[in-house]
């Protein structure tokens, strides 16, 4: 029997407990209610103590891992706001949910003005395909990688960056990484055309090297000729002073049949026309020489007039028959330079004209009579200024920001590769220098180059 | 309609046998399974009723009226104005094949209602009432129970056409202008963590969160873990399948100390979300009310009704277990004669409308009706 029911029993019948068979039933009965209530409360003591014991251990297992991954997350968080690459989450499409700091650095454009902008705005114009082929590759296979292109600095300048992203379907979030690769590939570019013009260097320099012995002894051969024939005729009007008449007779015929007049006439000129011409050759070796090692170690002191005169010998081939050429080279001191670069320059800028002279020759029919091309150079403020200008075709405004561009070009495959002006801009940096350009359609381009006799500092010895 | 309840006890014999001569359309039956295995006990019931019209089966106490007995038997003569009822039996089958196959021994014209009473403790409930709702016309009602074996749960029988008859199910169909309304409703608490169903095999649970499910049972249970497998009916386990499903309650029919594992009176499927239950007095009590409530939607003033309730609320509520009964009876009136039992599981829609299902702890009424 339950002991409160026992102690009730004892309490209210002072020992003697009922005998009547129901009452002893019904006792019963109250008896394992008082059990059963029991137990119940036991029951549910037990489970409520169990489960509020889960409840902490899961408490706690939650905030562990609650811990876990904010420290995660803040860990994600550094690496997204250090890196040095563009990170962007964007949606469906397209359009900026989040950037990291690099876009400041980078780009010029603050994360928080870019929540919202449309990716395609900051694309430049002629890679919003290459940008839309990417995002459809990565919306079907979840992932993309190494897709070239530009973007907008904000100064409006272009970097170019390469791209990988990958896709949250479910979530309809694309997750992109870029990396500003503009200078890297401008070096990839210069080091290619280095050694190009190795290559073009090393085979011209071992031309001219073998020009040059020829050319030393057949010249040698001219001057020995043209003295020994000025000996021989000298000789033979002695001799033809002591014939008799009747000798003199006599020889006359055979003068007459070797035209020993006109030999003597036309002998000494054209042994001097040979000399003319077999000093051009030795000049264009030697402009080929030095074109071939441009920058070969430090600056040295150089003579611009004669780099820019070189350079003219070298494009001459381009320039005949398309314009009149015109000098009017100033008295300049010598300036530290790699002068075999900046030969490049000039010549590239002469090939540029000569070509913006046959498209306007061949767009409005001028003459090549009629147009020049001058190259100018002097002294003004402390710089060095060689201008050369051209009455060809122009530069029309909508391209004059792509110009320097590495690879632009509007000229037809074979004809141009886009590398000229690149070149042009990276030597004149190298020296500190400026370039400005003065264009008109239809009329004529002046490109100025302004090289500092004094280098700033701060300025790369080596181009 | 007519009904007229008798009853068997060891200390009072049979009572309230039917005195009227005329045949009753059916006899339903339901009492302790020794009792229900004693010849004269039958013999005496086949002198009033056919044999061939005395269904029913095993339980885990018997309702009597108002009162809950054990081991005793309860008869309830049933005469119907112009319904009619069909009868059929198939022995288990593991999948849906076992349901399909019973409704298509049934007659289906007029078909109202279907009275599932099955073996109670290898049926696979679930599939059963997959099967029937497969096999039967959308627009007839189904409800039932598995039969019971008081506390042992080991052997529980169904009586088909007044015959004993082992791990099969029988069918009753209702025919005809009859009116019949069910409401299930628990009342159960689901308490503590949300766990899952991490590893399990149709309705053998192995792991709840990685851990034993027998391991987590035996720990909340304590002293009462002795009892097992029937004492593990105080925390039955609330499954949601899928999430935005409808959750089931299902309760332990055996365990297995070897594998640590329990296998429940239905599916409870790999991945589900899952969370023990607790009993509440007051709910479990309510719920009868609830349940009578929805069954009177559909017959209100019902002569008769079928209370099949689960055997873990009568383990709870203990010498209470009228109180439920009694909430059941408050609603349906003074008119309706009641009786049932408690069960290993109970098939019933989730609410009126709905297509069945197998459900555990919950107070099942079935009411009918033919005016
Ligand atoms: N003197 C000029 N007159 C007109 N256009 C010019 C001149 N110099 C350069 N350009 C323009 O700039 C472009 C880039 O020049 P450059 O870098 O030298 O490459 P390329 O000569 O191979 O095209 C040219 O394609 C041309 O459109
Ligand atoms: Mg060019």
């Amino acid at each position: 029997m339950h002991s409160l029911l026992e102690r009730q029993l004892r309490r209210f019948f002072r020992g003697d407990s009922p005998t009547d068979p129901r009452t002893v039933q019904l006792l019963a009965a109250i008896s394992d209610a008082y059990q059963a209530f029991d137990d119940d409360r036991k029951l549910l003591e037990r489970t409520l103590a169990l489960a509020s014991q889960e409840t902490e251990e899961r408490y706690r297992a939650l905030q562990q891992d609650i811990a876990a991954r904010q420290r995660a997350e803040s860990e994600r968080d550094a690496f997204f706001l250090a890196s040095p690459d563009l990170l962007a989450i964007f949606d469906t499409n397209l359009r900026i949910i989040q950037a990291n700091p690099s876009w400041a650095h980078t780009l010029g454009h603050e994360p928080s003005e870019l929540v919202g902008v449309a990716f395609d705005t900051l694309v430049h114009p002629d890679d919003l395909s290459t940008a839309l082929a990417g995002a459809k590759s990565v919306t079907e296979t979840g992932h993309v990688r190494d897709i070239e292109l530009r973007l907008r600095h904000r100064d409006g300048s272009w970097r170019l960056v390469n791209t990988a992203g990958t896709m949250d379907t479910k979530r309809g979030l694309l997750f992109a990484i870029a990396r500003d690769v503009t200078e890297q590939r401008q070096m990839e570019r210069e080091l290619a055309q280095a050694q190009k013009l190795e290559a073009v260097g090393q085979l011209a320099s071992g031309v001219a090297h073998e020009i040059n012995t020829p050319v030393q002894y057949v010249g040698d051969n001219v001057s020995f000729s043209s003295d020994g024939f000025q000996t021989l005729f000298t000789y033979l009007d002695k001799v033809h002073a002591l014939l008799t008449p009747e000798q003199k007779k006599q020889l006359e015929d055979a003068a007459e049949e070797a035209d020993l007049d006109y030999l003597k006439a036309e002998i000494p000129p054209s042994l001097s026309e040979a000399k003319d011409g077999l000093r051009r050759v030795a000049e264009l070796v030697r402009a080929l020489k030095e074109f071939a090692h441009p920058d070969a170690g430090e600056k040295a002191p150089a003579d611009l007039n004669r780099a820019l005169e070189r350079a003219l010998v070298l494009a001459r081939g381009e320039l005949k028959h398309v314009s009149r050429i015109e000098t009017a080279l100033g008295s300049i001191p010598l300036l530290r330079c790699h002068v075999g670069g900046l030969s490049q320059a000039f010549l590239n800028l002469f090939v540029n004209a000569a070509h913006a002279v046959e498209e306007r020759t061949r767009v409005s029919g001028v003459s090549w009579k009629e147009h020049v091309i001058r190259a100018t150079t002097r002294v003004e403020g402390g710089d060095a200024v060689i201008a050369i200008s051209d009455t060809g075709c122009g530069i029309p405004d909508a391209i004059r920001d792509r110009i320097f561009e590495p690879f632009f070009t509007t000229k037809p495959m074979g004809k141009g590769s886009g590398q000229g002006l690149p070149l042009v801009r990276n030597v004149v940096m190298a020296h500190g220098g400026r370039i400005e350009i003065q264009s008109k359609v239809g009329e004529g381009t002046t490109f100025i180059l302004r090289l500092p006799f004094e280098t700033p500092s701060g300025i790369r010895e080596a181009a | 309609m007519k009904a007229l309840q008798a009853s068997w006890t060891s200390t009072e014999g049979w009572r309230n046998l039917p005195t009227d001569s005329t045949v009753p359309d059916l006899v339903l039956v339901f009492g302790g399974r020794a009792e229900l295995e004693r010849p004269d006990l039958m013999a005496a019931l086949g002198t009033h009723a056919p044999q061939d019209r005395i269904h029913g089966c095993s339980t885990g106490g018997e309702i009597e009226g108002a009162h809950v007995n054990d081991n005793s038997v309860v008869a309830n003569f049933l005469w119907f104005d112009g319904s009619r009822v069909s009868f059929a039996f198939c022995e288990l089958e593991p999948d849906e094949a076992l349901g399909r196959k019973l409704a298509s021994r049934l007659d289906h014209s007029d078909l109202v209602h279907v009275l599932v009473l099955s073996d109670g403790l290898k049926v696979n409930g679930s599939a059963l009432v997959r099967g029937l709702r497969d096999g039967l016309p959308a627009n007839v009602t189904v409800s039932g129970g598995l039969s019971g074996d008081g506390p042992a749960m080991k052997d529980t029988i169904v009586f088909h056409r007044g015959e004993v008859r082992r791990n099969g199910v029988a069918v009753i169909g209702f025919h005809g202008k009859l009116k019949v309304g069910v409401g299930s409703v628990g009342g159960w608490d689901s308490f503590g963590p949300a766990r899952r169903i991490t590893r399990a095999e149709g309705s053998t649970l192995y792991e709840l969160d990685g851990e034993p499910a027998l391991a987590l049972y035996k720990r909340y249970l304590g002293e009462h873990a002795a009892g097992l497998p029937s004492s593990a009916l105080l925390f039955p386990l609330l499954v949601t399948p899928r999430e935005g499903e409808a959750p089931v309650v299902r309760t332990v029919l055996t365990v297995d100390e070897a594998t640590g594992s329990m296998t429940f009176a239905g599916d409870v499927p790999a991945g589900s979300a899952a969370q023990l239950m607790r009993a509440n007095f007051e709910r479990i009590v309510e719920a009868g009310e609830t349940a009578a409530a929805t069954a009177r939607i559909e017959a209100s003033t019902p002569e008769f009704a079928l209370l099949i309730s689960c055997v873990g609320r009568k383990w709870i509520l203990k010498q209470r277990v009228e109180d439920e009964v009694d909430a059941v009876r408050s609603i349906l009136g003074e008119q309706a004669v009641t009786s049932g039992f408690y069960s290993y599981g109970e098939l019933a829609p989730c609410v009126s409308g709905a297509p069945c299902q197998l459900h555990n702890q919950t107070m099942t009424v079935t009411t009918f009706s033919e005016h």
